[in-house]
């Protein structure tokens, strides 16, 4: 199957942790990232470079969102200190086989922004979290 | 837009001190030819921002400018109406499709004279997102 499909920026979405979409997500930034390390050694007439173990970092950015009824499952993401799984979606997200990666993490550093003239957001940081790498989908 | 220029006009009518001062002289866009005075039009000002969040949400934000015209110049009856806005807006809306509809000062007008009356237009911000 020829890769020809593009993504646009609309394509994306985001699926919190089970009943914490307390955060209504209009931009993310994510990153896949190994540690690279350097072990060229005598005689090699080129670099020469290993990876460590795959990791997700990133952020969410959006408007904070709350129940209308209690719920003690949306109340805890703020200070949950268990990992919790987390689906950056990339393209379309109809299908379970998407183009999106998906990864158990921890939330950090929730930065809430309030301005009594209208305007709410809320930044919060995102990091693989349980020792398994996260796994990547690439499909329309 | 529709269901928050409805929610907004039915705030507005439910609102007793408004309604005493205007009667039922509350209109969106444009008044009657002819009509008493004094009276209240409101309408956007400009277009929509719409601001797309993922899940399928959108959050709208327009401009509404309310405008007041009055005869009796010289009294502050203009004002006391301009306040009743404030308290008619003092708390969020409903609206059909919107979680609800919340209304916010941006400018207090000041009054002037033109077209056979006295105006002072009023400027909030209405704040709504998909349900």
């Amino acid at each position: 199957m020829p890769i020809n499909t593009y993504c646009i920026g609309n394509d994306g979405a985001v699926t919190q942790p089970s009943g914490g979409d307390v955060i209504k997500v209009k931009t993310f930034a994510a990153t896949l990232q190994r540690t690279e390390s350097d072990l060229t050694g005598f005689g090699d007439t080129g670099k020469r470079r290993r990876v460590g173990l795959l990791d997700l970092t990133g952020s969410l950015n959006g408007v904070p969102a709350v129940d209308t009824a209690a719920s003690t499952t949306t109340a805890s993401f703020w200070t949950a200190t268990s990992t919790a799984a987390l689906t950056l979606t990339i393209y379309d997200g109809a299908a379970a086989a998407d183009a999106k990666i998906a990864a158990n993490c921890i939330f950090n550093n929730f930065a809430f922004n309030v301005d009594k003239n209208g305007d709410s957001t809320i930044t919060c940081n995102f990091s693989n979290g349980d020792g398994t790498a996260p796994v990547v989908t690439w499909l329309v | 837009m529709k269901p928050i220029l409805d929610a907004i006009k039915t705030r507005l009518y439910a609102t007793s001190t408004l309604t005493a001062a205007l009667g039922s002289r509350i209109y969106l866009d444009q008044a009657p030819p002819n009509e008493s005075l004094p009276l209240l039009v409101y309408g956007m000002n400009g277009t929509a921002t719409v601001t797309r969040m993922m899940g399928g949400v959108s959050r709208y934000e327009i401009t509404v400018e309310f405008t007041f015209q009055y005869a009796n110049a010289g009294t502050t009856a203009i004002h006391t109406a301009s306040e009743a806005l404030e308290t008619a807006f003092a708390t969020s809306m409903t609206a059909t499709g919107f979680d609800r509809v919340t209304a916010i000062k941006a400018s207090g007008g000041v009054p002037s004279f033109s077209d056979d009356a006295w105006s002072m237009t009023d400027t909030y911000r209405v704040i709504a997102h998909d349900t």
